[in-house]
């Protein structure tokens, strides 16, 4: 078995578009959820209006982190202590960080009337300037952390040695692009 | 704990196999955990032209080499390659979530976030070792799912320098045309008459 070169057995519903996913499944009683995301790209959360869309036909509930503590999104496996503080909620509490950020899920009969009830969802956020360049001046990020998060100095075998060899001699500036694990399309 | 040969034959009972329509034999099943990654190593090649009037970067072939340890099923482990491949060329040229001054995402549909498509990817030569299995676990297994993507901006970036005969000319990436029209101009592989004759 290892090492042998086997076919998935997937590949023939998924190609001839015989397969099944979540969205085709229907159960009996099944709710369906829309999320409700920041508009702001940085902002305190003062609140959550949900009254008007509570009184869409078929809305079940609509909830936000005062309703629900889902707690933080965690970390996967390389872990810095100093980097806790700044795990994301799974739904925003106190503090907005970027356009897109959950803040409210709405569960409703079918996804039509979750998809309107979200869009009545009142968010009251106070808005604050963005932080848009990783390489400007830190600043403030909460009431007792920076924006800069954490300097690491890691290395090994003769650094100094390798870098004054080099040639031509290196000077890296590396600002990491978005480009994996980011929000995907808002709304 | 040892236990005989002996014990293990009588309490094998070869006989009682028949009864559940199986074959005589000793199967043993076993757990390994790992509370750390195991990093596979390899390179990259990248062939590329550069097109002196519209700075647009055409991949003509790729090749990927990794060394993942032992492949479980190497077919899949080159579908892998190949796939990261294709995420790394994204990377390398298109891809880039970009925001306006205040902070609105530009790049938050697939109409404005550019996603490589089979067009944009050549044929990817993928070469799997399994010359250095990892010490870490039984099977010396090591990660390949993302082996096709890691080095891939820097194979293009340089190929794009070698192409015009330039060191260190990409410094960013994606290398969007602009990028890779500046570096053209700057290697005086222009052209005599600058398009849009500005």
């Amino acid at each position: 078995m290892i090492g042998e070169r086997l076919r998935r057995v997937e590949d023939l519903p998924l190609l001839t578009g015989t397969g099944r996913f979540a969205a085709d499944i229907s159960l009996a009683g099944e709710a369906h959820m829309r999320v409700v995301r920041s508009p702001v790209p940085h902002g305190l959360l003062r609140g959550v209006g949900a009254r008007t869309a509570l009184a869409v036909p078929g809305v079940l509930g609509i909830w936000s982190a005062a309703e629900v503590n889902l707690g933080c999104i965690g970390f996967r496996m390389v872990a810095f202590p100093q980097l806790l503080p700044y795990r994301q909620p799974v739904l925003a509490t106190g503090r907005i960080r970027y356009v897109g950020e959950p803040v409210a899920i709405v569960l409703a009969e079918d996804a039509y009337h979750a998809e309107d009830a979200a869009e009545l969802v009142e968010l009251d956020i106070e808005s604050l300037p963005p932080v848009l360049d990783p390489l400007a001046e830190p600043t403030r990020f909460d009431d007792e952390h920076g924006t800069e998060a954490l300097l690491h100095d890691g290395g090994y075998g003769d650094v100094e040695a390798a870098f004054a060899e080099a040639r031509p001699a290196p000077g890296i500036s590396n600002c990491p692009a978005a480009w994996s694990g980011w929000p995907g399309i808002p709304g | 704990m040892s236990i005989t040969l002996a014990r293990i034959a009588a309490g094998l009972r070869p006989d009682q196999a028949a009864r559940w329509g199986l074959e005589p034999s000793l199967a043993a099943e076993g757990w390994h955990t790992s509370d750390h990654m195991c990093y596979p190593y390899g390179l990259h090649l990248a062939v590329v032209q550069v097109d002196t009037e519209t700075g647009q970067v055409v991949v003509e072939k790729l090749l990927v080499a990794y060394d993942v340890g032992r492949a479980i099923n190497p077919m899949l482990v080159e579908g892998q390659i190949v796939g990261g491949a294709a995420q790394g060329l994204g990377g390398a040229l298109l891809e880039e979530f970009r925001y306006d001054d205040a902070g609105q995402p530009l790049c938050a549909t697939f109409m404005d976030y550019l996603l490589p498509t089979r067009a944009e990817m050549p044929s990817v030569d993928v070469l799997v070792t399994e010359d250095a299995p990892s010490p870490r676990n039984p099977l010396g297994v090591k990660g390949a799912g993302e082996g096709g993507t890691t080095a891939m901006g820097a194979a293009i970036a340089a190929a794009v320098d070698a192409a015009l005969g330039v060191a260190l000319g990409v410094v960013e990436l994606p290398v969007r045309p602009e990028a890779a029209l500046r570096l053209v101009k700057a290697a005086g592989r222009g052209c005599a008459s600058e398009p849009g004759g500005a």
